[in-house]
Formats: structure tokens, sequence, C-alpha cells
């Protein structure tokens, strides 16, 4: 489903991956550990296209992630950034403009998958009438999680994404991802919960 | 009907920059560090208007208009120059842009007034056509760096918000809905509230110009509200021209905002 070929990355001229090869099957669990600086979160964001590789090649679903093929990528996975600032206004506004996209709007239970999935993830309907920025980390990080679960898709990209989130919840969230039928999880944490969870292959990255 | 203005000799032009001695003695009282900038600006803005003046002086006298056309594009350069200086853009990208904008902009909004708001025979008529675009360009100027500098700016300190809605699955243009909304709301805003206060809060300069001509008040009101309509359907067009155009060149293939869309050591528009 997902592969790096040879890929090397040196941002700011630092070597910070170097002949780097993984692939990820179909419905398999990967998660990616290290120390912080060995290149964890751009080995997603180059599934995204956000950085490039100097070196080899990245590929999805069998064909290369290039110019023309990394929108249809960014239609079919889910990702969830370790960056918390998601976007500014009420959160009803965003999640509303996420539904709203072309890409989003076959997605017809979305709407109602959203609900159950906050339900889940402990997160008050009053939530969405507030703005981004008066949320806290941990609700914003479980608000971005119900979101690529709700809209429906297969392959989930998740950097560090239950960082700010309690024991409890992580321990139900990496339990959700790592038997999620079908689902292609590659994720990125050093979090014990994630790399002690059954059914999740491990990569370390870096010395 | 026109009895013209009081007319003012240079002695009078003289008494004029006597009142700049307020400021001045304020300034070095209050050791406020604008000495040097106000005598620079003033020394400017006198070179500048009467280098104008002098060169409209035979420009209304011939009145041809090629010349009129020239005299229009050279003042659509000034105000793109003005602009892309001023929101930090580089200039080689990024001037053509603007000054597109600007000209297809100020050309439709200019033969729209001409043509059919003043209903005149020749559109390009030295008198009108120069007068009506300086007031056109002179302000839309500071709603367009406002709206186009915004966007950058804010494009550039929210660089990871618009990569996860694209990671989310938008188009480049849904992506950046929010900014260019943002956008063009900041570049309108002064011109609404200018707009709102009209006659109450301060009485504009085309229409004191006129009254101080000698033309009837309510004609002067009515050349007043045509030129501030004017005036917004050429910002409005000037910035959402500009943001449209930007977006072909300002982003790479994959969708990510270009490094080198600012100037050299600087990140983002000041």
């Amino acid at each position: 489903m997902i592969r790096y070929e040879n890929v090397g990355f040196s941002p700011a001229g630092q070597p910070v991956l170097k002949s780097f090869g993984l692939e990820v099957g179909r419905g398999e669990k990967v998660i990616i550990y290290g120390k912080s600086g060995t290149g964890k979160s751009s080995v997603l964001k180059m599934l995204l296209g956000f950085v490039r590789p100097e070196t080899g090649a990245v590929f999805f679903d069998g064909r290369e992630v290039d110019r023309k093929t990394v929108w249809e990528v960014r239609r079919r996975v889910a990702y969830v950034s370790q960056d918390l600032d998601i976007s500014d206004g009420k959160a009803g506004d965003f999640l509303e403009w996420a539904f709203s996209i072309k890409a989003n709007q076959a997605c017809g239970r979305s709407r109602e998958k959203m609900r159950v999935t906050m339900d889940w993830l402990e997160l008050g309907r009053d939530l969405l009438d507030k703005e981004m920025a008066d949320l806290s980390g941990g609700e914003k990080q479980r608000l971005a999680l119900a979101l690529a679960v709700a809209l429906g898709r297969d392959v989930f990209l998740l950097d560090e994404a239950t960082s700010t989130v309690d024991l409890e919840m992580k321990a139900r969230i990496v339990g959700y991802f790592s038997t999620l039928e079908a689902a292609t999880v590659l994720a990125v944490s050093h979090d014990e919960t994630w790399l002690r969870a059954d059914g999740m292959r491990v990569v370390k990255l870096g010395d | 009907m026109s009895v013209g203005a009081q007319g003012i000799s240079w002695w009078s032009l003289g008494l004029a920059f006597l009142l700049l001695v307020v400021p001045l003695v304020l300034f070095l009282m209050l050791r406020v560090k604008l000495v040097g900038s106000l005598l620079w600006s003033a020394a400017r803005m006198t070179a500048q208007l009467l280098l104008v003046g002098v060169f409209l002086v035979y420009i209304f006298d011939w009145d041809k208009p090629l010349v009129n056309a020239a005299w229009l594009l050279l003042m659509v350069a000034f105000a793109a120059l003005s602009v892309v200086g001023s929101t930090g853009l580089r200039y080689r990208v990024y001037i053509w842009i603007v000054l597109a904008s600007f000209l297809v902009s100020a050309s439709l909004v200019l033969a729209y007034f001409n043509g059919l708001v003043i209903g005149l025979d020749n559109l390009l008529e030295a008198r009108y056509a120069i007068a009506i675009t300086g007031m056109l360009l002179g302000n839309s100027l500071g709603g367009v760096i406002v709206g186009v500098g915004d966007f950058f700016k804010s494009l550039a300190r929210d660089e990871k918000r618009y990569q996860y809605r694209l990671a989310l699955g938008a188009t480049r243009f849904e992506a950046l809905s929010d900014h260019l909304r943002r956008g063009m709301a900041m570049a309108l805003k002064p011109a609404l509230a200018n707009m709102a206060t009209m006659g109450l809060v301060f009485l504009p300069g085309m229409m004191t110009g006129q009254i101080l001509s000698g033309e009837p008040p309510l004609l002067a009101v009515r050349y007043q509200i045509a030129i501030v309509i004017a005036i917004f359907v050429c910002v409005s067009l000037t910035v959402a021209l500009t943001l449209l155009l930007a977006l072909g060149v300002s982003f790479d293939a994959y969708g990510n905002m270009r490094r080198d869309a600012f100037r050299a050591k600087r990140r983002g528009p000041s």
C-alpha cells in the first residue's frame, strides 16, 4: 500500500534519512519511533507531498507520489498532524468546511459518524460552538482524530496523535487503530502505549 | 458658472510650508525622531507634484489619446511598484501580476465611469482620464496593499494549517478560501468605513476641490458619490485579480507555498 524506496532527505544540509526503505502492506499497522530529529514526521509528510525526498521515491498504492498523484493520495488518507494549530474560528465551522470540500462530499454519513466518534472520544457537543483558540490541546487533538475517523478513509497517517490525551483515552485510541479492520495505519510516536500495542509492527528510525 | 478657486501665489505656498514649523517644534520638544522623515517627505511631495503639474500642463494642452494612455500606464506602473514594494513580494514575479490587475480593473472602471456615468465622447480625455485614474489608483492603493499583504502574511504564518487542509483532501483553492476571504475583507474594510462616514467625518478631496473651483455643491456631491463607488469597485477588482493570479505563481505543483515568493531575508511582508 505504502512503500519508501531508498529515500534520502537532508533538510538544511543535515542528513536525516539515508537510504530509508519501508513497505506497509494493505491493512497493516506500523508504528515508527526514534529520537527527535530522526525524520519521523518527514516520513509522513513525504507521502503527503509536503516534503520531497532528495533521492529515492515514495509509492502509494503502486504509484509513485509525484505532482499529479499527490492530490489523489491526500483524498485517500486521513492525516492527524502533531501540530495542534489546525484552524481558527469556531470548531463547528471548521468541521463544516471539512465536510463541504469536494473530496469529502461523497462521504454521506460523515456528519453522523462525526457525532458518534466525538461521543466516543468524550468531546461534548458544546465544543462545536467554541472558538478553536479556546480549546485545550487534548480537545484539538481528539477533534482532529474524530474528523480523521469520520471521513471514512482506509489509510491513517498519525503523527504523535495522542501526545496530549490522558492514559485511559490513549489506550482507547491506540486499541481502536491497532485493531481497525481493513485499515492501513502508519503512525509516528515514541509512546509506550503505541509501541506495545498488539498487532503493531514497530520500526525504529536513527541509531 | 465656475468662478474658479482663489489663487495661491508662491509666496502663499511658502506660508503653507510655514505651518510645518508646528509639528517640527513638537517633534523637537518631545524628541520624536521624525524631523528628517518629515522634511524628506515634504520635499518629495513638493518635487513630485511640481513635476507632475508641469507635465500635466503640456498633457492637457496636447490632449492626444496615445500620450494620455502612456501617462495612465505610467501611473498604473507606479501603483504596482508601490504595492509589490510594500508587501515584500518578489518584484520579478509579482510586479506583472499586480500591474495586470491594476490595468484591467482601472481600465474597466475608468471606461464605465467616463463613458456611461459622465458620458464623455472621448474616454481618454486628459482632464478626466488622468484625474479620475489618479483618484482610483491613489485611493485603491492602501486597500490593495493591506489585502494582498495580509493574504501572503497570514499564509506564511499559517502554513501548517494550510497543509493540514490540503491533507484533508482540499484543492489549493479550497484550502486557501479563508485566506482569500480575509484578504478581500481586509482590503475593503477601510473603504467601507470611509464610505459610511463620508460627509459626516470629513469632506472628501474631489468634492472639496470642485466646491473651491466654484461648482455647485450638489454637482460636487454627485461626482463624489460616483467616484467613491468607482474606487470601491476598483479595490475589489484589483485585490481579487491579484490574489487569483498570484495563486498561479505562489505555489508549486504539490500545492506547497513557494519559498521564493518573498524578497530575500524576509519571511513575510512587513
